[in-house]
C-alpha cells in the first residue's frame, strides 16, 4: 500500500516535470522512439501512451513543429522545439528553479 | 510485423477521426524503428513473442487511442457526489420502500399469494426493474443536462444564500408546534375532553369500548404524554437541546417502549358491539381491529426503540462530549440552562 501510494505521489510529481523534460529535449530533431530512448537515458522514462499524445498536444498548443521525414529509408514524424516553445521552455525553467528554490528555503527554514 | 499491423490498425480503430491516418502512420513507424533498433542490437529478427513483450509495453490499444481523446463525461467530478447522493435517495425513498411493501404484503397476505400463484408472485419484481431503470435513467438525464449546463450554474449564486451553519443541538420550532398540538388533542381526547368515534362512541350501528383492563394504563399514557407536551412547549421557547432535556426525552421514549411492550401483552384491546339489536357482540370485526392494534402497537414499539431511543442516546452522548464553542454559546443565548 505504501509503495502504491509513492507511486502515485510520485507518478503526480513527475507528470508536469515530463513536459519539461520533452520540450528541453526536443531542442534537439528527434522522432517519438529516439526522443522515448533519450528521455529514458536521462532518467525520465515515459510510456508510449503518455509521450505520443502529449507530443500531439505540444504540437497544438504551437509549442513543437513537425514533418514527416524520411531516415533509414523510412518515414519518420520528427518533432522540434518551435520559436514560442523555445520561449515558453525557458519561463517554465525559471519556474521550476524558483519551485526549487522556495522548497530549499521551506526545508532549511 | 504482421504482428504491427494488426496492433495499429486497432488502435487506429478508436482514434479521433481528423488525425487517425496521421497518428496511425507515426505509431506504427515508431514501432518498427524500435524493432529494427533491437534487431540490430541483439543481432537477429524478433519473433512474435519478442514484438508482442514490445507491444504489451506499449499498452492495449483501447487505453492507448484513448490517450488522444479529451476528455469527455456524462457526469463530471463536480457534480458527480451531488448525483451519487441524490441516487441514493431515490433508492432509500422510493425504490427501497416499494420493495418492502410487496415483499410484505407477499409475507402477510395469504389472497395476494393466492392470487400470484408460482411464479406469477414474481410478476411485480418486473414493474419494479422498470422503476428501478426508469429513475436511474431520469436521474442521470438530469445530471447530465445539469453537466452541459454547469458553467452557468455554478456562476450563479450568492454567499448569502449558503445555509446556516447546522447545530444538531437545535430544535426546530415547527416540529416542536407540532408536538405540542398532537399531544394536547391526545391528552383531551385521553381524558374524555374531546370525543372520537374510537374512544366511547357509535360508528354506524357499532358501538366501539375499549377493555376493562384498559384503564390499568391511563395514568401512565396520560403521565408520559403529559410530560411529552411539557417538553415541547419549553423547547418551542428554548428551542435547543440541553442535557437534563434530553434526559426527560429519553426518559419518556423509554417509558412509550415499555406501556408499548406490556399493551402488546395484554390484548384484546377493545370490543365492538352492535346496538341494533342492542348487545350482540361482532367478534370477528373485533378480532380484526385488535389485530391491527397490535400491529400498530408492535410498529409503535420496535420504530421508537430502533429509532427514537436511539437518537436520544446519540444526542446525549453528543452532548456530554461535545465541547462549548463560541458558536454554540451564541446560539442559544448563553446562560440558558434548562
Amino acid at each position: 500500500m505504501e509503495v502504491t501510494l509513492f507511486d502515485n505521489l510520485r507518478l503526480e510529481l513527475r507528470r508536469g516535470s515530463l513536459v519539461l523534460g520533452v520540450l528541453a529535449a526536443l531542442r534537439k530533431e528527434r522522432y517519438g522512439y529516439t526522443l522515448r530512448k533519450t528521455l529514458t537515458e536521462h532518467g525520465l522514462e515515459v510510456d508510449e501512451s503518455t509521450l505520443y499524445p502529449l507530443l500531439r498536444r505540444l504540437e497544438t498548443q504551437g509549442l513543437l513543429s513537425s514533418e514527416w521525414r524520411e531516415e533509414d529509408r523510412r518515414n519518420k514524424r520528427f518533432y522540434r522545439l518551435s520559436k514560442d516553445g523555445k520561449a515558453m521552455l525557458s519561463r517554465l525553467l525559471d519556474e521550476w528553479r524558483a519551485i526549487g528554490l522556495s522548497l530549499d528555503n521551506i526545508l532549511g527554514a | 510485423m504482421d504482428l504491427i499491423d494488426r496492433y495499429v490498425q486497432r488502435v487506429r480503430f478508436f482514434l479521433p477521426k481528423p488525425q487517425r491516418d496521421d497518428i496511425a502512420r507515426e505509431l506504427a513507424a515508431d514501432l518498427r524503428a524500435e524493432v529494427q533498433d533491437q534487431e540490430a542490437a541483439l543481432g537477429h529478427p524478433l519473433g512474435a513473442g519478442e514484438i508482442s513483450g514490445i507491444l504489451k509495453r506499449w499498452g492495449h490499444p483501447i487505453l492507448v487511442s484513448g490517450r488522444y481523446q479529451t476528455e469527455r463525461y456524462l457526469i463530471g467530478p463536480a457534480l458527480f457526489p451531488v448525483y451519487w447522493f441524490v441516487l441514493k435517495l431515490v433508492t432509500l425513498c422510493y425504490l427501497l420502500p416499494w420493495l418492502l411493501v410487496w415483499i410484505g404484503i407477499m409475507i402477510l397476505s395469504p389472497d395476494y399469494r393466492a392470487a400470484h400463484q408460482g411464479i406469477a408472485v414474481l410478476q411485480p419484481l418486473g414493474t419494479w426493474w422498470s422503476l428501478v431503470m426508469g429513475a436511474i435513467g431520469i436521474t442521470t438525464l438530469v445530471f447530465a443536462v445539469l453537466e452541459r449546463s454547469q458553467a452557468r450554474l455554478f456562476e450563479r449564486w450568492d454567499p448569502q444564500g449558503l445555509p446556516a451553519v447546522a447545530n444538531k443541538n437545535a430544535i426546530s420550532r415547527f416540529s416542536s408546534v407540532v408536538e405540542v398540538v398532537v399531544g394536547s388533542l391526545f391528552v383531551l381526547w385521553w381524558t374524555g375532553y374531546l370525543q372520537f368515534p374510537v374512544r366511547t362512541g357509535h360508528e354506524g350501528d357499532l358501538e366501539v369500548t375499549f377493555t376493562a383492563w384498559f384503564a390499568a394504563f391511563f395514568w401512565p399514557v396520560l403521565a408520559q404524554s403529559a410530560v411529552n407536551v411539557l417538553l415541547s412547549c419549553t423547547s418551542l421557547f428554548r428551542p435547543w437541546w440541553t442535557i437534563p432535556r434530553a434526559l426527560v426525552r429519553l426518559g419518556t421514549n423509554v417509558a412509550a417502549v415499555v406501556i408499548a411492550a406490556l399493551m402488546l401483552r395484554a390484548g384484546p384491546w377493545i370490543e365492538i358491539r352492535h346496538l341494533n339489536p342492542p348487545g350482540a357482540a361482532s367478534d370477528g370485526l373485533a378480532r380484526l381491529a385488535n389485530s391491527g392494534i397490535y400491529w400498530l402497537f408492535l410498529g409503535i414499539g420496535v420504530v421508537s426503540f430502533l429509532v427514537v431511543v436511539f437518537e436520544d442516546v446519540r444526542r446525549l452522548h453528543r452532548l456530554f462530549t461535545e465541547q462549548p464553542s463560541a458558536e454554540s454559546g451564541r446560539a442559544r443565548g448563553d446562560g440558558a440552562a434548562a
